[in-house]
């Protein structure tokens, strides 16, 4: 909000230059900014509009915060009448509670004065005509807002009602909105004449052959305006004020203010008179405040004289001592203050932050293990020494990120900032293979990892779990060696929590894979994820790509692990070359060696794997045995025994030619 | 050939190698695709099958004893003597994975709590209205929320979108404060680490994603004296023991009094946080008497911090991916 030094400094004659107001003001009060010319910017917080988003107003904060002294301007008060030319009457209390009207009926041509429109114009506002101007420049000054009518455009008594279904209005702009009972407005017996709290309409309007004027200066419910505010989406000075609250008392004194202005600048020469309908809501009270609380909050000892001395240039009112207690009065433009920690704030910053001692808190010593955190952080640290590097993306995602898993309903934002971040991300893998191949402009081969959040519904439930994705794209390597190696990754990971994991075909389409080349992270019967290639894939820049549930790892995670002795007797390797049809899978021929049961067999490792060139029908496949026996040496002839039974069972169930 | 030949062979090549180069020439012309024990290899399907049997396993046998031999001497032959070591070569690269910046301040923060006797807790991203907002004494319709731009979510189906509280992105990690009170009695005291979401347009200071850290700390005489102490020493173990902390009013809802909090680095105020004494009406929200508990909250933004700390001049780049940034953490 947009204060003139000058106009400030007209009520406190010693206010320092505005580098020194706004540095007090930030230290005191609340944040504020230098802006062009006179202007001072202030970021006033949604607590202290009401008190605070006018000149006098932030005139009596700033002479309390640097203890100078506040003249506010004198205001005669009005001459309350019982009856003016036209009724009053206000139907919907609970969204007004006071509704003053000022009947002037001499108007006459007057120009606004040039040190009127001067600060008019400083603080953003447009010059437009006498009485609007007066309008405008107490609501800058008082913090009541005001609205004029000609009244000699009026049909009938004025009345504080609901807006009914179907009436609309013309505001003052040429807009026309449509109105229904949620929308408090004023009318006369025509319609309405105004939105209020928000807009003044086209019909009552004062113009250049207006002689006689009703001003209006009330008091609306807050939530009221504000919500009519945001649902007609229209924001004003005045609808900014009312739903913040204004301090009902201003009401009065609002009005009072335009009378005495219409009259300095010679817009009218009678005295007014001001009908008002309503009752002005209570606002005083009084809050006790124990010493001893107020030490232990803040951590600062203050008696009872300093407190008094801090807080009353702020107009609270401090009485004598009673058993201890500090009894204080609040004022009435303080809306804000409602309890003892209130005015604890008060009492602070007015002391000092700064000054406030610091000492060490009792420290209860009992922090919680997060082994989820723990879980993540191993994760990370694994990926990372296996040459993967961390990487964030979004939590938004455009539509075809988040489509396509059958199982899974992708949750949408209901006011996405773009269509590229429109759905919350139920996977991490397409953002994290987009990026992985941005980098592939400028390297060969990229590793990544994320560990982050997803969100979907089951059967219309929302569900929210911590993903980790594991990526490579290369421009280098095949897509069969990124996907080894991927696998590898998931392999050791694994081993490092000491998970058995085994891969399971995947046999429902996966949206993000190449069809076919997709498989299940198991370990046992439960499932930790996937690995495949993506189908963003091209022939010659492959990526391959992970994603595992941190929840599945935190199940399955070994925490505690037993030292086995290291293998006492040899080992006895045997390497078996054979030719298979080219369907059989690796896992197959592995499947088919451990089926034969071969005793002693510790280990199968693949050593090559090719589809010859000269015969397309067949495929090469090399493994490796291993034959080790825990307690003693194992001869040549009982392993021979064995791989024979090995080799048969290749033969038979494979139809495998041994090379 | 005969097997014994090839070994024999090998094992007097071998000898004559004097270099890398010439091992692996060696090796190729025996192991190699084309090389005389492949071909022996590649020859065994043409013979008997008694014969290649007992040719087979001799032939693998072989090959696994050449393997180990070429092992050595690729590893010896033509490394130089001692005194021909140039000590200026340089080293060996090592590709190791990356930190992204962000864990990096995280992992910090949450050691310097830890060590603090702060417990590490966690919340979900997607929040209900109540939490974010109403429990912390931002009531709907009040000007105060419009202080957070919130992400909606859609709910899944039309039956929830009646029933159910409207859902969110949470707009700041605060909600976890009531729903930790809600499990919890105090003293206790816990950082609450994680990602937040705003709906603003994006520039190099705003994302649509950042992290904060919330912290709250709450017992029977816990006071803002106690929260200087606290922040003062975070403020030093994260930029050095030359950082001061300045304090100036600011206004939370869910707190009172309310701060904003500046450190001093490398010769400028820097705005850091925002934090305050817990508001009595978020106490009563989790069900905790405000007159029994005190305590202060405060939430700082992990983005800005590694900003400052690392120079990053731009958030947006936390979120892009780029490989280029991690790989300097």
């Amino acid at each position: 909000m947009k204060f003139s030094h000058e106009w400030l400094k007209s009520y406190i004659p010693k206010l320092p230059k505005k580098a020194a107001v706004i540095d007090l003001l930030s230290t005191r009060s609340f944040e504020a900014e230098d802006a062009a010319g006179d202007i001072i910017e202030v970021k006033l917080p949604p607590n202290r509009y009401a008190d605070c988003a006018s000149h006098m107003g932030l005139a009596r904060e700033l002479a309390a915060a640097a203890g100078l002294s506040y003249k506010a301007p004198k205001i005669p008060p009005i001459k309350k009448i019982s009856r003016g030319w036209t009724g009053i009457s206000i139907k919907d209390s609970a969204r007004c509670a006071l509704y003053t009207a000022t009947f002037i009926d001499d108007l006459r041509p007057a120009k606004s004065p040039g040190w009127m429109t001067g600060r008019l114009r400083a603080c953003g506002m447009r010059p437009i005509s006498a009485v609007v101007d007066v309008m405008n420049y107490v609501m800058l000054e008082t913090g009541q807002p005001l609205h004029a009518f000609d009244a000699d455009l009026l049909h009938g008594p004025i009345t504080v009602r609901a807006a009914a279904r179907g009436e609309s209005i013309e505001t003052l702009d040429e807009k026309n909105i449509a109105l229904d009972p949620d929308i408090l407005v004023i009318a006369d017996g025509k319609g309405p004449l105004a939105i209020a709290g928000i807009k003044g309409g086209k019909r009552a309007e004062v113009g250049p052959k207006t002689k006689r004027i009703i001003i209006e200066s009330a008091h609306f419910d807050p939530i009221s305006v504000y919500r009519t505010s945001r649902r007609i989406n229209l924001t004003t000075d005045a609808s900014v004020r009312f739903a913040h609250s204004v301090n009902p008392e201003t009401a009065l004194l609002g009005a009072a203010r335009a009378a005495q202005l219409l009259k300095e600048i010679k817009a009218s020469a009678s005295v007014p008179g001001t009908v008002v309908a309503g009752q002005l809501p209570k606002t005083r009270s009084v809050i006790d405040i124990d010493p001893a609380w107020l030490s232990r909050f803040l951590g600062v000892t203050l008696s009872h004289t300093q407190i008094k001395k801090l807080i009353s240039p702020l107009g609270f009112e401090v009485f004598a001592p009673l058993k201890n207690i500090v009894r204080i009065a609040i004022p009435s433009f303080r809306l804000d203050i409602e309890s003892r920690e209130d005015v604890a704030e008060e009492i602070a910053r007015m002391y000092g932050y700064d000054r406030i001692p610091v000492s060490a808190p009792r420290i209860s010593p009992q922090a919680e293990p997060n082994t989820l955190r723990d879980l993540m952080s191993h994760v990370r640290s694994a990926l990372t020494l296996v040459g993967y590097s961390e990487a964030y993306t979004h939590s938004f995602v455009p539509k075809n990120y988040a489509d396509g898993n059958p199982k899974k309903t992708p949750l949408a934002l209901e006011n996405p900032i773009s269509s590229e971040y429109a759905y919350l991300r139920t996977e991490l893998t397409p953002a994290n293979v987009h990026a992985g191949r941005e980098n592939l402009r400028f390297a060969e081969t990229v590793r990544m990892f994320e560990l982050g959040s997803v969100f979907f519904a089951v059967d219309g439930k929302t569900q929210e779990h911590i993903h980790a994705c594991i990526t490579l794209s290369t421009k280098k390597l095949s897509a069969e060696h990124a996907l080894r190696e991927l696998k590898g990754v998931v392999d050791e990971l694994a081993r490092t929590l000491h998970i058995p994991v085994s891969y399971g075909d995947e046999l429902d389409a996966h949206p993000h894979a190449r069809p076919g080349h997709i498989a299940r992270i198991t370990s046992g019967s439960s499932v930790l994820g996937s690995i495949g290639i993506s189908n963003m894939s091209t022939a010659d820049k492959p990526s391959a790509f992970a994603e595992l549930f941190i929840a599945g790892l935190m199940k399955h995670a070994q925490p505690e692990m037993k030292y086995a002795h290291p293998a006492k007797y040899p080992a006895i390797e045997r390497d078996i070359s054979m030719f298979v049809p080219k369907k059989v899978r690796v896992a197959d021929a592995e499947e088919a060696i451990r089926g034969s049961k071969p005793q002693h067999l510790s280990r199968v490792k693949l050593l090559e794997v090719y589809l010859p060139k000269e015969d397309r029908s067949r495929k090469s496949i090399a493994v490796r045995l291993t034959f080790r026996s825990t307690d003693r040496t194992l001869t040549e002839r009982e392993v021979e025994q064995e791989f024979e039974k090995v080799l048969r069972t290749l033969q038979q169930s494979l139809g495998a030619e041994i090379r | 050939m005969n097997l014994n030949g090839i070994k024999d062979a090998v094992v007097r090549e071998l000898a004559g190698a004097s270099s890398r180069e010439a091992a692996e020439t060696i090796r190729l012309k025996y192991l190699g695709r084309k090389g005389e024990l492949t071909e022996v290899l590649r020859s065994l399907k043409d013979l008997p099958e008694a014969e290649r049997r007992i040719l087979g396993a001799q032939a693998n046998a072989l090959r696994g004893e050449l393997e180990a031999l070429f092992a050595t001497a690729l590893g010896s032959a033509g490394s130089a003597r001692a005194d021909d070591i140039d000590i200026t070569l340089p080293g060996h690269e090592f590709s190791r994975g990356h930190l992204h910046p962000l864990t990096v301040v995280q992992n910090e923060v949450e050691r310097i709590f830890s060590q603090l006797g702060f417990s590490v807790i966690d919340g979900p991203e997607m929040e209900t209205e109540y939490y974010n907002f109403d429990a912390l004494n931002i009531p709907a319709h009040h000007p105060a929320r419009d202080m957070w731009d919130t992400f909606w979510v859609k709910q899944p189906d039309a039956l929830a979108q009646k029933k159910a509280q409207r859902l969110l992105m949470r707009t700041h990690t605060s909600p976890v404060q009531v729903r930790y009170m809600e499990k919890h009695e105090p003293p206790f005291q816990i950082i609450v680490p994680g990602r937040v979401f705003r709906y603003e347009a994006t520039d190099a200071s705003h994302e649509i994603n950042f992290y904060q850290v919330e912290g709250l700390m709450v017992g029977k005489d816990i006071s803002l004296s106690n929260f200087k102490f606290i922040i003062e020493h975070f403020l030093k173990r994260v930029f050095g023991p030359g950082a001061k902390a300045r304090y100036r009013p600011s206004y939370f809802p869910f707190v009172e009094p309310g701060l904003e909090i500046d450190v001093w680095y490398r010769g400028a105020w820097l705005e850091i946080m925002g934090a305050g004494m817990v508001h009595p009406r978020v106490f009563e929200y989790a069900h905790y008497n405000p007159h029994d508990w005190q305590g202060f909250a405060f939430g700082v933004g992990l983005d800005r911090i590694a900003m400052i700390k690392y120079g990053i001049p731009d958030i947006r780049l936390f979120y892009g991916g780029d490989v280029r940034l991690t790989e300097q953490f």
